[in-house]
C-alpha cells in the first residue's frame, strides 16, 4: 500500500500496478516452472546428487 | 485497581509474546528437521538420491547435507549457470519468482534453518551491537558477484565453493565427520570456510542475523519481491501513532510505521506484537 507522504493519502495508481505485476509474476513462474519441468530441468538436479 | 490492571495487562503481553514465539520456533523447528529428515546421512556420511531431491527448497538448505532431502535454490541456479548445456534455469527462476510474489521473505523468518541457528546464537546472554546500515548491500554485491558472474566464470559454484557457511556447517562438516574419504579429501579451502562459518557465529552472539543482513544472495533475491508479494504487511495509518516502538523493536532495523514492507523485513511479526494500537497487521491478498 503507498502512501503520499505528505498527506497519508492513498495513491491509487501505484496501487492498481503493483496488482497487476503480481498477477503478471505470479503467471511468468509457473509457466518457467512448466518450460523447466518439460526441459527436464529437475532430472539434472537429481543427477547432480546421484553423481556426488 | 490501576495497579491491577498495569500487571494484568503486563501478564496479557508476555502470554501474546510467548504464544508468538512459540508459533514462529516451533514452525522453524519443523521446517529445519523436515527439511533435513534423512537422518541416516548423517550415519553413513552420505548424501540422500532420492527423487524429491528434484524439488528445491525456497530457503537456504545445502544439497549436500547428508540429511537434505530437496535442492538449495541457490545451488541449484548456479549449477544451471555453470553447466555447458542449460546455462539458464527456467525452473529455478520461475520457482524462486513464485515463492517471491507469494511469500517474499517470510521465508526468512519462518523457514529457513539457518535463520533459526543464528536467532538461537543471538539468545546467549552478552553485549549486543547492530550491524551498519551499509553493510546491507554486501548481499547483492555477493549476489552477483559470487553466485553469476564467477560461476559462470570459473564454471563452478562460486559462491557454495568458496563462501557458503550453511554447506559448510550443514554438509562439509558433518561429512567429514563422518566419511572417511571426505575427511582426507579436505585441504586449506575448507579450513578456510570453517572459519569463515566460525566467525559468523560468534557474530551471530552479538548481531542479530548477520548472514541474513549481509550475505545471504537468497535474502537478497526474495527482497526484491517484499514490496508486492501477496502476504505482506499493512499499517491502519488512522490508527498508527507514529511512536516509533516497531521501529526500536525490530531487530533487522525496518521503520516499520513509515516502510511496513521493506526490502530487510524477514516477517517475524515482532513488530505487530508490540504495536500497542495493534495498527500493523499481516495480509494475503492480490489486490491492495
Amino acid at each position: 500500500m503507498i502512501y503520499n507522504i505528505y498527506y497519508g493519502e492513498r495513491v491509487k495508481g501505484d496501487d492498481s500496478l503493483k496488482k497487476v505485476i503480481r498477477i503478471a509474476l505470479l503467471i511468468i513462474s509457473v509457466v518457467m516452472i512448466s518450460i523447466g519441468i518439460n526441459r527436464g530441468e529437475t532430472l539434472v538436479l537429481l543427477n547432480k546428487a546421484i553423481r556426488v | 485497581m490501576r495497579r491491577d490492571w498495569v500487571i494484568l495487562k503486563g501478564r496479557c503481553d508476555n502470554l501474546k509474546k510467548l504464544r508468538y514465539l512459540l508459533n514462529r520456533r516451533v514452525i522453524q523447528v519443523l521446517s529445519a528437521i523436515g527439511s533435513n529428515s534423512y537422518f541416516k546421512g548423517f550415519i553413513d556420511g552420505k548424501i540422500y538420491t532420492g527423487n524429491s531431491k528434484k524439488v528445491c527448497v525456497p530457503f537456504m538448505n545445502c544439497y549436500s547435507c547428508p540429511g537434505a532431502r530437496m535442492g538449495c535454490p541457490i545451488g541449484s541456479l548456479q549449477a544451471f549457470l555453470y553447466s555447458a548445456k542449460h546455462k539458464v534455469s527456467y525452473y529455478v527462476i520461475g520457482f524462486l519468482t513464485l515463492i517471491g510474489v507469494t511469500m517474499g521473505r517470510f521465508v526468512c523468518g519462518y523457514l529457513c534453518p539457518f535463520g533459526l541457528i543464528q536467532e538461537l546464537l543471538y539468545k546467549i546472554p552478552s553485549p549486543k551491537l547492530k550491524i551498519p546500515e551499509r553493510l546491507k548491500y554486501f548481499k547483492y554485491v555477493f549476489l552477483i558477484l559470487f553466485v553469476v558472474l564467477l560461476t559462470v566464470i570459473w564454471r563452478g559454484p562460486a559462491f557454495c565453493k568458496y563462501m557458503c557457511p550453511v554447506g559448510t556447517l550443514e554438509a562439509g562438516i558433518p561429512l567429514s565427520i563422518a566419511n572417511s574419504s571426505i575427511r582426507a579429501a579436505t585441504g586449506n579451502l575448507f579450513l578456510l570456510k570453517v572459519l569463515l562459518t566460525v566467525i559468523i557465529m560468534l557474530l551471530s552472539i552479538i548481531t542479530f542475523r548477520p548472514f541474513c543482513k549481509v550475505i545471504c544472495p537468497l535474502g537478497a533475491i526474495l527482497a526484491f519481491f517484499n514490496t508486492i508479494s501477496i502476504y505482506r504487511y499493512e499499517v491502519d495509518k488512522s490508527k498508527c501513532t507514529s511512536c516509533g516502538l516497531c521501529h526500536r523493536k525490530c531487530k533487522m532495523n525496518v521503520k516499520v510505521y513509515e516502510n511496513p514492507n521493506s526490502l530487510e523485513c524477514i516477517r517475524c511479526g515482532e513488530c505487530k506484537e508490540v504495536c500497542p494500537t495493534n495498527a500493523i497487521k499481516s495480509v494475503i491478498k492480490i489486490k491492495e
